[in-house]
This record gives C-alpha cells, structure tokens and sequence, in this order.
C-alpha cells in the first residue's frame, strides 16, 4: 500500500478546541475572540529536547493566552490560497500528537499594585477584569507543537495515516474468456472484490468512522499499457474494460485506488484528504493464435 | 556728479509712483494663510492612499502613536463609508491578513453582487487608548458602538441576512504593522471581545 498525497488540510477545525463563529451580521459581532480552525492554549513552553509543548495548564498571572491555526488557514485568510509550503509533517513519537502550526498570542489583563489591573507591557487594560484577553492577536512563530495535552480531536491528516495502515482489500484481477484468450477476441477484465469498505477506529479517544471506496482502478494488461477506469467492470455481457492483445503469454493486475470519508464521533463526514492503492493478485494467461484447418466430418 | 544725482533722483521717482500706483488698485485679499506644512517640492508628497473620495490623512502616516490613533479612526470611517458606497477594496488595500477586516469586506463583497445595501451600522469609537508601539507593531485599545446594520435588497426591502442590532461598548483590540513602502500603517488583527 502506498500513499499518493498528503494534504494537511484545515484540521483543527474538526477539533474538540475551536470556538465556532456565532452568526451575526456583516460587521462586528461581540465575543467572538477565536478564529474558526483554531485551537487554544493557555500555556505554551519550549521545552529542551522536546521542542514546544501547549497545554492548558499556566501558571498563575501568565501573561498570554495562545491560539494555534494550521499554516493553511492562516495563509488562506492572508492570500486566499494555499500552497506546498503549507504541508509539513511533524515527526510524532508514538502516542504523541504534534502539529505544524501557526502561534498567536493575546495579552492577559494581570493584577497590579493597590488593586488595579495591568498587562506584561503596560497596554492599557481598560476596565476589563483580571483574567480577560485584551488587545489584538499577535502572530508568533510557526512550529512543530505538541498538542496532546489540549487532547484535540483527529485531524484529517491524522485520520489519513491510520487510512493508510487500513486492511483494504486487494482486489484480484478477473479476466473472461477463462483461461486462454483468442488473437481478436478481446480479452474482457473486470473484479468482483468489494469496493467499499468501513472501518470504525479509535484514535485518541475518538471514534472515527472511515467509509473508503474504491475510486480508480488501473488495470496492468501485462503487454505494457495500463487502463485506467472508474468502475471496476463486469462480466460479459455488461462488460465495460477490453483489451486487444497479440498472441503470447501475459500477467495482468489491478491497482486499485481507495479514496475515504471519516467523521468523528458522529460528526461532520468529510474526506480523507489523500488516497492510498491497494495491488491485486495477478494473473497470467495464454493469447492463441486460432488458424483454420480443414477437417473431414466423416472423419 | 550732477547727472548721478539726476540718475537717482529720477530712479526714486519712479520707485515711488510704482509703490504709489500699486497701492491705488484694488486687490483681492488672500484669504489662505501661507501654509508652512505645504511640501516645498513634489519629492516630499505622499503617495496618496484610499479612495479618492476618502483619501488617508497624511497624520495617518506617521510611525507614531499619533499616527497610529489617526490610522485606526481612518480604517474605521472606510468601514463606515461601505454603508453609503459598496466598495470593500479600501478595507483590504489596508490590511494584512486581518481575518475579521476581510470577513467584513468578504461580506460587503457578496451584498454587492447580490444588489444589496448596507444603512446604518456606523461605527463610533467612545473610547481609544494610547497605542503601544513596538517597533513595527502597534496595539491599539478601544471601545465602539456600532449602530443597527440593516442590509437592503435589491427591491428596497430589508433582509435579515447580514443585518444586525446595535452594540454598545465593545471592546477591540487593533493589531497594526508598519509598512514603510507605503508610509502607512496596515491593520493586521481587529479582535472584537
């Protein structure tokens, strides 16, 4: 099995951490203080040897609070778009969650001295109370962070590396006429494997439900062309897939490619954002060559 | 020396009647002072920035906490322009991946190619607290009122989407960056709550 792409897409959105915009109007709308696609933290470390490390548990009067976004989303609110540049992969130990994402900061209102309030570098508080997030977001540096302690729901380029470890069939090459094929008679392929499989996992914590389908199929005529289509055939007469093949003797084998909806704990049902192939058993078959012969009946 | 004499003598004469005949016409009075902030050679002139029929005050482009206050009460009247003309482009010219300034313009955006109108809505700031420069940064604090948004249709009629009541005192925090291409500011975060 191999894997064809790796989007890391928005996957925080999916998470347990963002706040949803409220629906409001076409301007300002109160108390909505994070973006969507986004994670909190209250305490965010560089740890040695284990880089940056968010969690929920600050010290008393720390003076930030954080909020992480994949690259993705941030650089899609700046241009528009995303680009390569914007799917990394952080190297995880086992058990591990760690992300490549984006840190912003917002100031914390502290206490002062003789009972007023204060942040870490004098921006004025107004009369917000100890405790509250003032000021605007400040964006920070982009990193590989471990978020295992925000305990945030699979992201979908998680949810794709466990797609690819997936039993997903292999589906085996059928080919009619049975065994021997004739020199211009076309050699029909089809397979009659299960083309949607489900999965349910527990990742985390999380029940993720996977749906994966077969979507493409590259059918190995063995004589060097490959034919690629999106139903997996059918036997003679509903045929779909022929091939034309010189006498000889060949092997033929299906590539399948299975593409996937996940949704986590009966949520949102969304793509699996990458594909993987499984690869079926082959075949191998004569193509003869039939030549008249004049033969006597009464022989 | 009698003829030097005559030289300067007829010279003052007609000195004289030159100030003489001067004072005797009528002149229409200046009625501008002269300007001593008025750039003395087009070098020294701002490229100009914003719409034209609501250009950026060049108070706005300094990299100061004066400059920053004037940025900030600009950006507010280009939203507060979109409730009479429907042009969101000021709005993103002037920002730097300020999620909720282009969800404002996103959203005037999309009125506008469905025929819609923005009344009302205008923004006042009640209270602005001294920016915080950091270098190229600037935190701005503020408290605003923002009067009911009523969306028109394209018939005349009000429609709830995108409309919205009024708020009263909420608090924002405006992220500013310095872009000295531009002499001007660039919001970079405008978080309301």
């Amino acid at each position: 099995m191999k894997a064809l792409m790796l989007f890391a897409l928005g996957a925080l959105l999916l998470a347990g951490g963002p706040v949803q915009a409220a629906p409001c109007g076409d301007r300002f709308c109160p108390d909505v203080n994070t973006s969507a696609g986004s994670l909190t933290a209250s305490y965010l470390e560089q740890t040695p040897g284990s880089g940056w490390v968010a969690s929920n548990s600050a010290p008393a009067e720390h003076p930030y609070t954080y909020q992480l976004s994949d690259p993705c989303v941030v650089n899609d609110r700046e241009t528009g778009a995303c680009n390569r540049a914007d799917y990394l992969t952080c190297l995880a130990p086992p058990g591990r969650v760690i992300e490549d994402l984006v840190v912003e900061q917002r100031r914390l209102v502290l206490t002062g001295p003789d009972g007023t309030t204060r942040t870490v570098d004098d921006f004025d508080p107004g009369t917000a109370p100890v405790g509250t997030p003032v000021g605007p977001w400040e964006q920070l540096d982009r990193a590989c962070i471990d978020i295992t302690a925000l305990n945030p729901a699979p992201s979908p380029g998680e949810v794709f590396r466990y797609f690819q470890t997936l039993p997903l069939p292999q589906l085996p090459t059928k080919q009619q006429p049975p065994g021997n094929g004739l020199v211009g008679l076309p050699v029909i392929f089809f397979t009659d494997g299960p083309t949607t499989q489900t999965f349910t996992l527990d990742i985390r914590g999380f029940t993720v439900d996977i749906t994966a389908t077969a979507s493409s199929f590259t059918w190995h005529t063995g004589e060097g062309t490959d034919l690629t289509t999106t139903d997996p055939g059918a036997p003679y007469p509903d045929h779909t897939i022929s091939h034309d093949y010189a006498s000889g003797t060949y092997t033929a084998a299906l590539t399948t490619t299975w593409t996937a909806t996940f949704s986590i704990d009966g949520g949102l049902t969304v793509p699996v954002p990458g594909s993987t192939t499984t690869e079926g058993p082959p075949v191998t078959f004569d193509v003869l060559q039939a030549r008249p012969v004049l033969t006597n009946p009464f022989d | 020396m009698t003829r030097r004499w005559a030289v300067r003598l007829s010279a003052c004469l007609v000195a004289g009647a030159a100030v003489l005949t001067g004072c005797s016409e009528k002149q229409e009075a200046n009625e501008s002072l002269p300007s001593t902030s008025s750039p003395t050679s087009t070098e020294d002139e701002l490229p100009p920035l914003g719409p034209e029929d609501l250009p950026m005050p060049d108070e706005a482009r300094t990299q100061d906490a004066a400059g920053a206050e004037a940025f900030v009460r600009y950006y507010i009247e280009l939203i507060n322009r979109t409730s009479t003309v429907m042009d969101a482009q000021p709005l993103r010219d002037l920002s730097d991946g300020c999620r909720d300034c282009d969800r404002l313009a996103d959203n005037t955006e999309r009125a506008n190619e469905l025929g819609r109108l923005y009344r009302d809505g205008e923004i006042t700031i009640t209270d602005f607290r001294s920016p915080v420069i950091d270098n190229e940064q600037a935190s701005v604090g503020i408290t605003f009122d923002q009067a009911p948004l009523v969306v028109i249709d394209a018939s005349g009629n009000p429609v709830e989407d995108g409309s919205s009541d009024a708020y009263s005192s909420l608090p924002g925090g405006i992220g500013l960056r310095w872009d000295a291409t531009q002499t001007s500011w660039l919001i970079t975060d405008f978080t309301v709550g």
